[in-house]
Formats: structure tokens, sequence, C-alpha cells
């Protein structure tokens, strides 16, 4: 079950109404004239009362909807709705009709806002079967409208589903490729993660991916806040593909091998011969320096439980006034978790992120560290028994006192 | 339908408080709800059960929770639908009484069917009554619970909101146009939501009914040693990949991998074995010790009570 109108009437009624509202916005009786005579069964019906949408784009935003919603019930009357939205031009009105502005509060009184008309697009879209090409073209028209009235914020809860509307539409890989792509560049400015989520989706799911959403993917991750999961990005295979490519990919490859395995010493290298990369990148070499400083922590920071602030400044070079202020730059970036003792100058470690190389020496860790919790965790449970039982033997009797 | 609703704008809701804003709406429906609809459900003698739903409504009207439910029977003779109003009012009341924070929300059906009815349902819950949503616009739910060859399926609930069609209002009435129950719906997302605690009670209503369950404070260290059972079962799963990840059977998941390491590595203010142990008893100690308080006063009371009554026939 989708978009339903529910309306206990006949066409007739249906169609008078429609014609009056327009009449009444005209100030004419030109459509209930016009309309007297017809029934669901008069020869192009139909396309007379589609012949009627100048009009009724010209309705206020007040009304604008409630009417559309007449006009939708009268076209599913027909039982081809599809293709007489389709025939009509209706979609393209509705984009042409969308208010140009600088953002969703901005509209004049006389015009229809944003909003509305993608209510009414999206009453369409939720109205024809899910198969149907036309939802395809109801969902670009729909990011249309929104480009126009500078509102991409709307279009932010449906990044996940709208890969999934396409396929199940129809539509050929090229075409979701490029509505994706379409809206990871609409956000990258004002909302960088989702960008960087959909060219994800992009490269991880889609089978035409090019070296250049690679290289584009890599860019956003390297330029983003958080980069503590970039071996997510790594060990994706368009990413791979990047070191048998072009000059240009062979080092964007590079890039990420030494962010990944955090080499700080070959990053700088690395920055100091090859500045151009990072311009191509969008990304700025020394926010991303910060940020690999951030995560070295971690390498060695693992088989630990206590730092002493000494150390830290000796290891990483950094002067010993500013460690508190680097530990919590860790925290907050997720790399680290713990307690700062300041009266022991100690930083006591209880988590951390596992960065750099991953094989099968970790999983052998991973194994360790399972018994010995399987181990501890059976210690426990024997406890609670024990406890269990003592307590069943020292439960007490109930006394009844007799009659 | 496979493929989710689209739903990125509240349509143009009919009534006064609806429609402030554009943001698209969040239904959730509590555990506990969710339970009282599926029941509904299953008193379907005619073609749907109806009812009213009460919850939460956020200020903008954004995010609605449905939190209580009940019932209110109706008839549908013919073309004639008559839904009892006093009914309605009643449990209201009585509702509001115990939880006064709940508001109105809407209707739910539990037929997936939208038709004419429908609409004339609608406009009783969100006008048409003394006590309705008006002026906020109400949320219409239906449950469907058996598929179309009348198979149990699991709860399908899909959640509307309910648009004007054509004219409205003043001009309506100076038209002269028959309005009631005319409606669009539009489908809105919903999600059931519930907690850890009511998880827990679920997992024990699952269990055989004849099983000699203990009573009293044991259910805690049964519980907890329960917990600890499903937890190692956890544990040997894990164990169980990784030893398949290690001899080469199978390709490990490398962001698994790496949240594991981290996890496991975490390293919390623990406390020996011994030190629980201790604590252990110290706590089945002093539960018994209350235990038996309350047993021997329990016998006080008894005793006294017959002694009462000794003494009074004596006099």
């Amino acid at each position: 079950m989708s978009f339903a109108i529910v309306l206990d009437r006949y066409f007739s009624e249906s169609l008078s109404e429609y014609a009056v509202l327009l009449d009444a916005y005209t100030e004419t009786t030109e459509y209930s004239e016009k309309f007297a005579d017809l029934d669901e069964n008069s020869p192009g019906v139909y396309q007379q009362v589609l012949s009627t949408l100048d009009v009724l784009n010209s309705l206020k935003d007040k009304d604008f909807e409630a009417t559309y919603n007449l006009l939708i019930h009268i076209l599913t009357l027909s039982g081809e709705a599809e293709s007489l939205i389709k025939e009509s031009g209706l979609l393209e009105k509705l984009v042409d009709l969308a208010p140009e502005s600088d953002g969703l509060l901005a509209h004049s009184r006389s015009s229809v806002k944003a909003t509305t008309i993608i209510s009414v697009l999206s009453s369409i879209f939720n109205l024809i079967p899910e198969t149907s090409a036309l939802r395809i073209a109801i969902l670009k028209d729909i990011i249309l409208v929104t480009k126009k009235s500078s509102s991409a914020s709307l279009l932010l809860p449906i990044t996940d589903n709208l890969k999934l509307w396409f396929e199940a539409a129809g539509a050929s890989q090229d075409e979701v490729k490029v509505a994706l792509v379409d809206l990871a560049t609409l956000f990258a400015a004002e909302y960088p993660k989702e960008s960087l989520r959909l060219s994800k989706i992009i490269v991880t799911s889609l089978p035409n991916v090019t070296n250049e959403d690679a290289t584009t993917l890599i860019g956003k991750v390297l330029s983003s806040g958080d980069i503590t999961d970039i071996y997510s990005y790594a060990s994706i295979p368009a990413v791979k593909a990047l070191a048998s490519g072009s000059e240009f990919d062979q080092k964007v490859s590079q890039l990420v091998t030494i962010c990944n395995s955090v080499e700080l010493a070959q990053y700088e290298q690395f920055q100091t011969a090859n500045s151009e990369v990072f311009a191509k990148l969008n990304v700025s070499p020394e926010q991303l320096y910060n940020r690999l400083r951030v995560l070295v922590i971690s390498k060695w920071a693992t088989k630990k439980q206590t730092l002493p602030y000494s150390k830290i400044s000796t290891e990483l070079s950094i002067p010993e006034d500013q460690v508190e202020e680097y530990i919590i730059n860790c925290i907050k970036a997720g790399v680290l978790e713990g307690k700062l003792n300041q009266s022991s100058q100690v930083f006591y470690v209880h988590r951390v992120s596992v960065v750099g190389d991953f094989g099968l020496e970790q999983w052998k860790l991973i194994r360790a560290k399972l018994n010995t919790w399987k181990g501890s965790l059976k210690a426990i449970k024997e406890t609670v028994d024990q406890a269990k039982t003592k307590k069943r033997a020292g439960q007490p009797k109930e006394q009844k006192v007799a009659a | 339908m496979s493929t989710p609703v689209l739903h990125i704008v509240r349509p143009n809701q009919a009534a006064p408080a609806g429609s402030s804003a554009a943001a698209p709406l969040k239904v959730s429906i509590q555990a506990s709800a969710l339970l009282q609809l599926v029941e509904s459900s299953y008193h379907e003698e005619t073609t749907r059960t109806t009812g009213a739903l009460l919850g939460i409504r956020s200020d903008d009207g954004s995010e609605i929770e449905v939190v209580d439910s009940y019932i209110v029977p109706h008839q549908q003779v013919g073309e004639n639908l008559t839904i009892e109003g006093g009914h309605h009012i009643s449990q209201y009341v009585l509702s509001k009484r115990t939880n006064p924070d709940l508001a109105l929300l809407g209707w739910f059906s539990t037929s997936h069917e939208l038709d004419a009815y429908t609409g004339l349902f609608h406009d009783f819950y969100s006008r048409g009554s003394s006590i309705s949503v008006h002026p906020h616009p109400a949320i219409h739910l239906t449950i469907q619970t058996r598929d179309s060859e009348n198979n149990i399926i699991a709860p399908k609930l899909i959640s509307y909101v309910a648009s004007p069609v054509g004219a409205s209002g003043a001009l309506a009435a100076h038209l002269n146009i028959e309005k009631v129950g005319s409606y669009a719906f539009t489908p809105v997302p919903n999600k059931v939501v519930y907690s850890t605690a009511e998880k827990t009670a679920l997992s024990w209503i699952k269990e055989p009914t004849k099983l000699a369950l203990p009573t009293g404070n044991a259910v805690e260290l049964v519980t907890l040693s329960q917990e600890l059972g499903s937890l190692s079962g956890l544990v040997d799963r894990v164990l169980a990949y990784t030893d398949k990840v290690i001899s080469g059977e199978i390709q490990g998941d490398e962001k698994l991998g790496r949240e594991l390491l981290s996890q496991l590595s975490a390293k919390p203010t623990s406390v020996s074995a011994d030190a629980l142990e201790k604590l252990f008893n110290h706590h089945t100690q002093d539960s018994l010790l209350v235990e038996y308080l309350a047993s021997s006063i329990r016998t006080q009371l008894e005793l006294s009570a017959k002694l009462t009554s000794i003494v009074q026939s004596e006099i």
C-alpha cells in the first residue's frame, strides 16, 4: 500500500469540483461550462483535464497541493495515470515552477514553495508502482527542484534509498551512477560527510567504477576530519586497482598505503616530492599530517597499559607541556580511550583503535584474547552458580502456623 | 512494498496546527503498543478492528511516538458507519487519568486497505468527535498480521498522514461541496522501538510456562547465570570464526577484526576473581538475612492474628 486518495464520489463530481476550483481562481465560469457535459467515458476527457495545467500551476501555495491531489485522483480513475502524467509534461512544468531562491525560508508570498512541489512529486512517486520507469524521472526532478531552490538538505534522508529505487525502476548502472555522483557533488560543500558516504557507495557497490571515482573518494577521505578508518578504504578493490593506473593514480595509491601504515617519515618525503598530488586531490598536506600524528600513537600504545608523559614526549617528539593536549586530541579523534593522571604524569590506556596492517598475526592475537575472556567468564559463572546453590540451601522454609 | 516510501517533506496537512514546518515526519511505535495492536488484530470478526492511538507528539509535530492504544467499537452497515463515540470518550478519560502526559495521536485499523470508510474514520478522529486530535493532524496506522492467503505473517505496519483533496474550508462550504471523508493518505516511515528491559522480559515470556521458575530475588542470580552462559556462547562463536580465519578456511573481515581487537584490548577497572566471589557471598548472605527476617515477621503477624481472634472469641 502506498499513496492513496479516498473519495466516496463519482467521477463527474470530482471533475466538477476541479472545474469549480479553477473557476474560483480565474474568476470566470469557463471551466465549469467546459467540463459540464463530460464523464469518464468521453473521448479525450483526461487530455482536456490536463490541458488546464497552466492555470493549476498558477494557484497559490495554500490550495496547490490539495488541488493537485484532486487532479491525481481524477487521473487514477483513468487507470493509466502513469502514461497520462508522462505525456502531459506535468513533471517538467512542476520543475519549472520551483522557485529559485537561496534557501528554504526565502520564498515570496505568491509563489509555490519548493517543499510543496516536492510533496506533490513524492505523492506521484509513491502512487505509481516501484518498477515504473517514471519513478526515475521523478527522482531526478526532485533533485532538480532542490538544486533550483538551494535546499539540498531536504535530500539527506534519501541518500540510502536512492540506489534501491533506481534499480527497482530498472535504471541502468550508468544512470544510477550519474545520479549518485550528481548528489555527491551537490552535498560536497555543505555536507562533506554525506558526500563521502555517497562516494563510498559509488565506489564499493557499482560495477562501472573508474579510477577517477576512486581518486575522488580518496580525496574526500583524506580531507575529512576522521581518518581512523582509512584502512576500510584502502581495502576497496577499486582503490587497490589504482596501483596499476596512470602516474597520478599510482601516486594516490602510494599515499593511501603510507597513510594506512602511518609512516610519518615516509609521508614527509612523499609530501615534499609530490605537492601537486595534494593539490589535485584537494587535500591540505598540513592537516593530513596532523591527523596522521594523532594516529601514530596507537601504533605503539596497543600493548601498553600505562604511558608516562615523558615517554610520549620523547617517542613522538612533542614538547612535554603539550602532551596532554595531544592526548585529548587523540581521544577526540576516537583513537584512544583512557584516563589522564596529572599528578603522576601518566596516561592509563583503556582502549586503542587498531591502525596499520591487519593480518594473520592480529587474528592470532584476537584468538589469544578471546581464550582469556572465555576463561574469566567461566570462572565468574562458577562463582555465580555457587552463590546460587548456597542461597537455595540457605533459603528459609515457609513456616505455617497450625490452625 | 519492498522499496521504502519516499518521504522528505511533510505534506500540507488538513489541520490548523499542521504543516508549520516542512521537516519530514518520524513515527515510532513502542513495543508494548505494538503488542496491543497485534492483539487487537485477533479480535477480527468483522472486516476490521479500529481504535485510538495515544502517545507523545514533539513540539513541532515532526516526531510522533505511539505508546498506548485502545479499541473503539464500530458498526459498518451498508454505507453507514457508526462509531461508538461514548466508548471512545470514556476510554480516553480513563487513560488520561492514569497517563496525563499521553495525547491522542490518531487511530489504527487492522485492515490494510484504504477505502471510503477510512476517510470517515479519519474524519472522526481528526475533528468529528468531542475528543479528537484537533487542532493537530491525525495519523493513521494500519497493521496487517495475515497475508492474502490468511497465513500469519510478521506484523506489517504502515503509517499515514492525510492531506486535503480539492477545495477545503470556507471555499468548499461556499461551493456547497460535500467534503466528509475525502483525504489523500501519504505514507510516512515508521519504526518499532524497544528497550533492553523489554527484550529481557520477552525472552522470559518465550520460555515454556511450566518450567520451575525460581521466585523472589533468586531470579536475579538465575538471570545473571543465564546471561553469562549466553555470553560465553557468543565468545565461542567468535572464537570458532577466528579459528577458521587462522586456518585459512575463510577470508577474515578486516573491519570486524580491528573492532574485535580494539574492544578486546579494553582494560576496564577489573575485579579479581577472589574479590568477586567474596562480594557475591556477601550479597547472598545479605539477601538471605532479609528473606529470613521477612519470613519471621510474617509468622509473627499470622500468630498475632490468630491470637486476637481467640481473645475476641473468649470475650
